[in-house]
């Protein structure tokens, strides 16, 4: 672990704590349900905590290539992580110790792109590029509903504010609610912004989704590609009325060198926050009240952000970004001469009102 | 011992003899030295009026000649009616035209183009510029803007860089060597040249340090700069790795001098960081390189030059390929190369006497046919083939059918430039790719076959030559006009015959089909 | 007008040889010696050259290190040949590995597109100061078309085609490439609406009549390469049914996949069977700097669909024997991930695919480290594939030898040697 200088913030919104370097890339992070923990998901396939003195736990070394997908219990001190070769655990967290509820390794035979723990806690719900979408028992992993997700590759999913519908979104432009007691689909939403079929590259993909803590609104994440390879995009956020099924309205940047959205959270009934990664060297952190159509607050100095994770009641934020000089062609020696591999800073941030 | 005396005596008396009859004019001269050289070799005959005039309209006004012109021509008694077509021809505007696109082709090779070049060149060739004064005019480049005249092209194109390739100032270097030196030295940038003992490294050094710090300010306008050069280069071979250093040299001349200015006084204009203005320095490598190549001190300027004009008018060098000149790759024709230099130099580099004089020799005149077999080419005793370019072409396929509308005396039509660069795409090379090989492509022939705007002028509409052809009577009198029109000829007997099968064949499009072959020939599509 | 020099450079390695001067006209380049021309002259053996431009990842693909620091989020998974494994983005490509060779130990020089892909493509010889020409226009060069008369060296590639006379390089536009944009008939291909089939029959043979007239009293070869390049045209015209869509079977569509690498590769094995002598084939798009995951998730699943219908086809038609396959890029993709989670340029240690005519089949030679981060005993330049592919195809690469206007020209890096191992 190093420590970092602390980062030039712009006056506003946010106040940077601390910042924590992971030895490794991460992909996901959550808080855990009172704010204590935030659980990481990281490309060495670890899952690592940081508690509320920015302490980092023993990893947890259960997973195979990247743990790419972390969820946290609204309900208790427990979690699911997801990883890229289809495994799928659950784990609790009692006095500060890291418990494994139930390991299985082969719940996708394929990269889990996302997990989402239902409302209740009762079920972890998983997708991934088996293009499968599963339903797990969180008390004892058993596989309680399955359907397949033939017509693109799943990219993001989310449990309904009442539980009874899942929303899966995709590479190709729409997002599908699904009835989870029966894999019936029920709604379709658009997203093609998201899409674009570049030669022969698929590109873009919703990538993430969230819910307004008071059910009525829907928001998603991804870019407007305008190029595959490198990949440049806009980003992009969508907002629906969940209720009547219509967007409300589409937020999108200015710079195609801004990329994706990976992440988004809400605040609250009227905020959302959401960061990016583009280019190497691009990331933001961004604050946009749903009633307006660009962000009010930006933060551009973290670069490439795939995670943002809201805690302590909407006070707290923790976002997970890349090292700078992340990018360069041929072989990038540093100071010592060794190819070393890039890594995670997590700004951990206090929001001001 | 006395044999070798006896011999070398023989050799100098034919060399005096050829070349201290002041009486005689240089084409006689040409043809002596040509016509010795050829000793007990079959010569092809000197080429009828048809022949000559063909070759000679495409070579110097750069299309085939008019039906008119044909009759004009062979009505024409008078005494040197060749000589005088081709002094006429040279001091037209269209002969003027025809040697500009030539020198573009041949000194760019289709790097670009640029209107206020070939203005430029046109107005040159009209006027008659010296050559040593074009050459320096070119070398300069456009340095302020009130320099008026395109000829900053040549430099100011090849400073432009190619997407995320930096700017070749090798290939600059190189191109003047080859195109102003007749010596390609681009296997000299590293070493001495593995080859050739005589292309040495600090000739290409030489040469590279004139441009190395040259720019382009800016490629719309021609204009380029030169950031300040105080020292020589540096440079080593990659077999040696000595140090050697070298200032702006022409090879075979002496180093021009840096001058050594005290510190805050090398500039004309200093430089202004804040409006990134390089400043202009007070010494201009460009400048030096226009004074002194092109100079009488140095032999290869003039046989460079010289070596190009025989081949435009002759299809081949006396010295080939025409970049390599050294003592390894003698000319065909030594002697008269070097007396051919030397007049040029002593007629003040004057480029159209020189390509009358060539032209008015029997060498440029004779048949390209033999009924013997042909000898090797570089003794030049027949008339050799040439390729055509894209414009001689299209000038050539207007005038077959009929399409080329004279409406002002004196001056060539122009062409639609839709159809010019569809003929560009068809015959012309890419982009640094010498035209000086014939070499007919498969999008040439499909072009022929195939493409509508060709097959368009085969139409028989007013005044088109199948539209006339579709008016005569009789078949056999049709099928000279075709030929006439088309191969600057008439057809044998037994071309005759088997163009009166095809008619009878291709029934309702007997003559599109007929002018359409005619024209796809090899003998349409080729100088000889 | 003879003239001999010796070049005794040891430094350039050139054993002794006579430059010549050429009486008459040579060409840009012709072969060094007439004996040589004959001998190597093979009139069977064909090459379907898949360039993937802008660097396929090797660790999506052919040298796969799942589950280590640089490895990715994918698997690795085995193949139908006991010991080799490759990525799990390539599942019906690993039913052929039974058929393949692959190198795993390349490393070049060059980590930039635009200089990069023209070293590969030409092979990086020793620097002469002349451009040497890309693989294509060498095949066509020293193996000539086949005997069918088809053109020897076509491009199948998205947008435009045309004719690609840069590919030659010192050796002249005749050994350019024909692009087919699209997959697409040349322009002026198809004969002209006006003009019946019985018309053109005519007219050709007309015009082929008066070049004999022509030639009479007059050096025959620029008229018999006019001739020569008709009767191309025509080959060419009579195979118009490769380019109708029509001729394509739902059936194979589907097989190959609708995007343009399947329809390409199709049409490509089509040329082969036509008498085409090299086939290349392009997908653009690969340079995944960004997103490079899911990138390849997308790019790699249809290659290797594309790719698997191929080599059944190829080797249901018994084709193998005589094609030799190739797939490239201009180089590899960094075991670093940046922060867009993309992989960058990679020259350091990567692979090439091959199979079919002169290869070992179900090998893999050479190896990188653990994590991918370096080659693993002996590396070898793109030079090495040049040798390799000439000695596959039957050439003598140590020793053949261009004829650049006098100045002989070696085929390949004379430092670099074939990968022996993979050879037959």
């Amino acid at each position: 672990m190093f420590l970092q200088k602390k980062a030039d913030q712009p006056a506003g919104k946010t106040k940077l704590i601390k910042t924590v370097n992971l030895p490794s890339q991460a992909n996901a992070a959550r808080f855990s349900k009172d704010g204590r923990f935030l659980v990481l998901g990281c490309m060495d396939g670890q899952i690592r905590l940081l508690n509320d003195s920015y302490e980092e736990l023993p990893p947890i070394a259960l997973h195979h290539g990247w743990v790419q997908t972390i969820d946290c219990s609204s309900k208790d001190e427990s979690f699911a992580s997801g990883d890229s070769w289809g495994g799928l655990a659950y784990h609790k967290i009692q006095q500060g110790n890291i418990q494994k509820v139930w390991h299985d390794p082969k719940a996708h035979s394929g990269w889990i792109k996302k997990i989402a723990l239902s409302n209740d806690s009762s079920t972890v719900a998983s997708c991934a590029t088996d293009q499968m979408i599963r339903l797990f028992s969180t008390k004892d992993g058993s596989k309680i509903r399955e359907w397949s997700y033939a017509s693109s590759q799943p990219m993001a999913l989310c449990f309904s504010p009442d539980d009874k519908t899942l929303v899966v979104s995709d590479l190709n432009g729409k997002l599908d609610e699904f009835v989870v007691n029966n894999g019936e689909k029920k709604r379709s939403f658009d997203a093609s912004i998201f899409y674009k079929l570049d030669r022969i590259q698929d590109v873009g993909g919703v990538r993430s989704i969230a819910f307004s803590p008071d059910g009525n609104l829907m928001a998603c994440g991804g870019c407007k590609p305008s190029t595959g390879g490198f990949v440049q995009g806009m980003t992009v956020i969508k907002i629906f009325d969940w209720n009547s099924g219509k967007e409300l309205k589409t937020v999108q940047g200015s710079s195609d060198n801004d990329g994706f959205v990976h992440d988004l959270r809400f605040l609250n009934n009227k905020e959302l926050v959401a960061v990016s990664s583009g280019q190497p060297g691009n990331g933001k952190l961004f604050f946009l009240k749903v009633e307006e159509n660009q962000p009010y607050h930006t933060v551009s100095n973290y670069p490439n952000c795939h995670a943002v994770a809201v805690g302590s009641e909407g006070k707290k934020l923790a976002v997970v970004a890349t090292n700078s000089n992340s990018s360069g062609n041929g072989k990038v020696l540093d100071k010592e001469k060794k190819y070393p591999a890039n890594f995670s800073p997590v700004h951990f941030l206090e929001l001001l009102s | 011992m006395r044999f070798i005396y006896f011999y070398s005596s023989v050799c100098m008396i034919i060399f005096f003899s050829a070349s201290l009859n002041a009486k005689e004019a240089l084409h006689e001269l040409i043809d002596r030295h040509v016509e010795q050289k050829a000793k007990g070799l079959a010569v092809a005959a000197v080429a009828d009026d048809l022949e000559f005039l063909r070759r000679a309209s495409l070579d110097f006004l750069g299309r085939i000649p008019t039906l008119q012109e044909q009759k004009d021509f062979l009505a024409d008694k008078s005494a040197d009616k060749r000589g005088a077509w081709i002094d006429k021809a040279l001091a037209s505007k269209s002969g003027a035209k025809r040697l500009a696109d030539f020198f573009h082709i041949h000194f760019m090779e289709r790097l670009g183009d640029n209107p206020q070049w070939r203005e430029y060149l046109e107005n040159s060739f009209f006027e008659n510029k010296p050559w040593n004064v074009m050459a320096s005019e070119i070398l300069k480049g456009k340095r302020s803007e009130e320099q008026k005249s395109g000829a900053g092209f040549f430099i100011s194109k090849r400073l432009e860089n190619y997407g995320q390739n930096p700017v070749d100032y090798s290939g600059l270097a190189r191109d003047v060597g080859r195109l102003f030196l007749g010596k390609d030295l681009r296997c000299a940038e590293c070493h001495d040249h593995l080859f050739v003992e005589e292309y040495k490294q600090q000739d290409f050094k030489g040469l590279f340090a004139f441009f190395e710090n040259t720019y382009l300010k800016d490629a719309k306008t021609m204009l380029v700069a030169e950031k300040l050069t105080s020292k020589k280069l540096e440079y080593a071979s990659v077999f040696k790795k000595e140090k050697k250093e070298t200032g702006p040299r022409v090879p075979g001349l002496m180093e021009v001098s840096i001058p050594d200015f005290p510190k805050g006084q090398e500039y004309l204009v200093p430089p202004d960081p804040k409006k990134k203005f390089q400043g202009v320095p007070k010494f201009s490598p460009l400048e030096e390189l226009s004074k002194t190549l092109p100079d009488s001190a140095n032999t290869s300027f003039s046989r460079n030059m010289v070596n190009r004009v025989w081949f435009f008018v002759m299809g081949r060098g006396l010295v080939h390929p025409l970049d390599l000149h050294h003592a390894g790759n003698p000319a065909s024709h030594p002697e008269l190369l070097d007396m051919l230099a030397k007049v040029f130099e002593a007629h003040k580099y004057d480029v159209r006497w020189l390509i009358s004089e060539l032209a008015k020799s029997k060498t440029y005149q004779r048949s390209s046919r033999m009924d013997q077999k042909l000898p090797a080419k570089e003794f030049f005793v027949y008339g050799l083939e040439k390729r055509l370019s894209a414009e001689q072409l299209l000038a050539s396929i207007l005038v077959a059918t009929g399409r080329w509308n004279k409406d002002k005396p004196g001056e060539e039509p122009s062409f639609p430039e839709a159809l010019l660069q569809k003929y560009m795409k068809a015959f012309a090379n890419a982009a640094r790719e010498p035209e000086d090989e014939i070499a007919f492509s498969l999008q040439a022939a499909l072009f022929l076959l195939n493409d509508s705007t060709v097959l368009k002028l085969l139409e028989p509409d007013e005044g088109s030559l199948v539209a006339q052809l579709e008016k005569i009577q009789d078949e056999r009198k049709a099928i000279e006009l075709a030929w006439l029109s088309t191969l600057i000829r008439k057809p044998s007997e037994y071309e005759v015959r088997f163009a009166l099968e095809v008619l009878k064949k291709a029934k309702d499009s007997k003559y599109k089909v007929l002018v359409w072959g005619l024209l796809a020939s090899s003998e349409f599509n080729l100088n000889h | 007008m003879n003239k001999m020099q010796k070049c005794f450079s040891k430094e350039h390695n050139i054993s002794r040889r006579e430059w010549f001067q050429h009486l008459g006209v040579v060409g840009a380049a012709g072969m060094f010696s007439p004996a040589f021309a004959e001998a190597i002259k093979k009139k069977d053996k064909q090459v379907m050259f898949i360039w993937l431009d802008g660097g396929i990842s090797q660790l999506e693909s052919w040298d796969p290190k799942p589950n280590t620091t640089f490895g990715g989020p994918f698997r690795a998974i085995p193949t139908n040949v006991n010991g080799i494994h490759i990525s799990e983005l390539l599942p019906k490509t690993s039913m052929h590995m039974d058929k393949m060779a692959i190198v795993r130990s390349l490393s070049t020089k060059d980590n930039s597109h635009s200089a990069g892909v023209d070293r590969i493509q030409r092979g990086d010889p020793k620097n002469r100061g002349v451009t040497y020409p890309y693989i294509g226009s060498a095949i066509s060069k020293l193996m000539g078309p086949c005997e069918e008369g088809m053109p020897p060296y076509v491009w199948i590639k998205p947008m435009n085609g045309g004719f690609i006379s840069k590919d030659a390089g010192f050796l002249g536009p005749k050994y350019g490439a024909i692009a087919f944009g699209d997959g697409k008939p040349p322009d002026n291909l198809p004969r002209a609406q006006t003009v019946s089939k019985e018309l053109d029959d005519i007219r050709k043979e007309f015009r082929a009549k008066l070049d004999l007239q022509y030639r009479k009293g007059r050096m025959p070869e620029n008229s018999e390469a006019a001739t020569a390049v008709f009767d191309m045209a025509d080959k060419l015209q009579q195979r118009l049914d490769l380019f109708d869509p029509a001729n394509v079977s739902a059936k194979d569509a589907e097989r190959y996949g609708t995007w343009d690498l399947g329809r390409h590769l199709y049409l490509g094995r089509r040329m082969l069977e036509a008498g085409v002598r090299f086939v290349k084939v392009t997908s653009y798009g690969w340079d995944t700097h960004g997103d490079n995951f899911n990138g390849h998730l997308s790019l790699v699943s249809k290659f290797d669909k594309s790719f698997a219908a191929l080599m059944d086809d190829l080797h249901d038609r018994k084709m193998l024997d005589n094609v030799l396959v190739i797939v490239l890029s201009e180089f590899g993709r960094t075991p670093r991930i940046n922060g867009h989670h993309g992989r960058d340029h990679w020259p350091e240690a990567w692979s090439c695919a091959m199979a079919g005519c002169g290869l070992k089949k179900g090998i893999v030679s050479g190896k990188t480290n653990a994590l991918g981060t370096e080659v693993e005993g002996k590396s070898h330049d793109i030079g090495s594939m040049f040798h390799t592919w000439f000695s596959a195809l039957g050439l003598d690469s140590a020793s053949l030898e261009y004829d650049n206007q006098g100045q002989p020209l070696p085929v390949a890096h004379e430092d670099e040697k074939a990968v022996t191992e993979v050879l037959a």
